[in-house]
């Protein structure tokens, strides 16, 4: 299981350093979502400050799940996951191990971005720990349900607009506590409980059932 | 029970006495709710004539929901039994309850203009709603993209589940965030106890529509069955005229 687990993730990392820096989509957009919604909402610093959390989190939300169209498809039609299943490896290892790395790919340029991005919205300094760690806890939810979306319909005519519309209603439980989580500061130990249990949860489910659609795939 | 309606040929007899009978009183329902309500109830003493509109919006998001449940036990029984019955089931309900979803939504809004002042609001129930809508349209989206039956059921089926477990948790966050953000809604919560003259319509219009459902679901699905025999019947016949290879005499399982 864990041996499973650690080949696809140092596969995948060592994929995407040879990429070309394919994985660093994300971050861009990230950067690019920001300055456009500067400009969108005008130059007045005080409206933007009461929703820059909001803001920061959205951004997040939307550059994860960019290039999940990529997750499992290309793994799919090649035919590794075939090879991994007929040599008895475990589906649900290969879908934490995909998840992780898109995580460490995707994700962290991300929480590294997220403080400075608050910062041009105008989000005070004092909140910027409570939004990286709202971050840091909700970030896994929303990788693995997009991992899920992306899952079911790899490999599937018009497979990107069908992600998009299966992953939006499981988006927006972490949606809406991590930007509760991120605006109601640290006293609010509750909601970041809360967004780490649907963390836990997805991982859970979230990997069981993506194994599941995945080796349905493979039928 | 459930393998013994798993034979078409048994589901076919027992379907044709029962789309008659959910026919007429689906009909009969709908016709005598609606008269009842439109004309013979009085007036709302706050609402005046706007309130009405009950006697279709509340059977349309009541029926929405049931359907949803029903598309998502239709979607475990097809996905553990690998019922192809249940599945086309499940198919023939998702758009029947995406579009009683959307009449809802529609009718929500109309109503909610003279009594709230804003066609929409953020309240819980009317997102956990509009979730309930894409969840419909993602699972019809999703069986338009998949060629092949049997992994169309099986994904189909994981999908409507997802979406089933995923109901409860967004009306609890959803009800979560809406009372942070939200001040004093305009929602009544239960409203004043609603008067029996004007309940017993909006209960008869619930069932009706739910005959409506069944009938509409039940009429898809032997629609579907007689498509498949006849299909069957066809390649039979083509294979027997043309002796070439080319056509598939292959027969269908599920026929």
């Amino acid at each position: 299981m864990i041996g499973d687990f650690t080949d696809i993730l140092c596969r995948d990392l060592l994929a995407a350093r040879r990429s070309g820096g394919h994985w660093a989509h994300g971050a861009v957009f990230f950067v690019m979502f920001i300055m456009l919604v500067a400009f969108a909402l005008g130059p007045q610093q005080s409206d933007r400050a009461l929703i820059a959390s909001a803001l920061v989190w959205l951004a997040a939300c939307l550059a994860s799940q960019l290039s999940l169209a990529h997750l499992f498809a290309p793994d799919l039609r090649d035919g590794t996951l075939d090879c991994w299943v007929s040599d008895g490896r475990s589906v649900v290892s290969f879908v934490l191990g995909k998840c992780t790395a898109h995580w460490i790919l995707v994700f962290i340029p991300i929480l590294l971005l997220a403080p400075f991005g608050a910062l041009m919205l105008g989000a005070p300094i004092a909140d910027l720990l409570a939004l990286v760690l709202s971050l840091v806890i909700g970030g896994p939810a929303l990788i693995l349900l997009g991992g899920l979306a992306s899952a079911l319909c790899a490999n599937l005519r018009g497979g990107g607009m069908l992600i998009v519309l299966i992953s939006g209603p499981l988006l927006a439980p972490p949606l809406i506590f991590g930007v509760g989580a991120a605006e109601a500061g640290l006293e609010a130990m509750a909601l970041l409980k809360i967004l780490g249990a649907i963390s836990l949860a997805a991982a859970v489910f979230g990997s069981f059932i993506s194994a599941l659609a995945l080796k349905t795939h493979l039928e | 029970m459930l393998s013994f309606f798993a034979n078409p040929i048994r589901f076919q007899s027992l379907a044709k006495w029962l789309v008659p009978i959910f026919g007429i009183t689906a009909f009969g329902l709908i016709v005598s709710a609606w008269i009842l309500g439109l004309f013979v109830v009085p007036i709302d003493y706050q609402q005046g004539e706007t309130f009405r509109i009950i006697y279709v919006h509340v059977p349309a998001v009541t029926v929405a929901s049931l359907a949803y449940a029903f598309l998502a036990s239709a979607s475990f029984v097809s996905f553990v039994w690998r019922h192809s019955l249940a599945d086309s089931a499940a198919k023939a309900a998702a758009p029947i309850g995406a579009a009683l979803t959307f009449l809802g939504l529609a009718t929500g809004a109309l109503w909610g203009k003279p009594m709230w002042g804003a066609y929409w609001v953020w309240d819980a129930r009317l997102t956990s709603t509009l979730v309930m809508f894409f969840l419909f349209v993602g699972y019809m989206a999703i069986r338009g993209a998949i060629r092949d039956e049997t992994t169309r059921a099986r994904i189909a089926a994981i999908t409507a589940m997802i979406g089933a477990l995923n109901l409860p948790i967004i009306k609890f966050s959803v009800d979560w965030w809406s009372s942070l953000h939200q001040p004093a809604s305009l929602l009544r919560a239960g409203g004043p106890g609603i008067d029996s003259s004007m309940l017993y319509p909006v209960l008869m219009a619930i069932v009706g529509y739910g005959c409506l459902f069944g009938w509409l679901v039940l009429l898809k699905m032997l629609t579907e069955l007689d498509q498949r025999r006849s299909l069957t019947l066809m390649r039979r016949a083509a294979g027997r005229i043309g002796s070439s290879a080319s056509v598939q005499t292959t027969e269908d399982p599920n026929a």
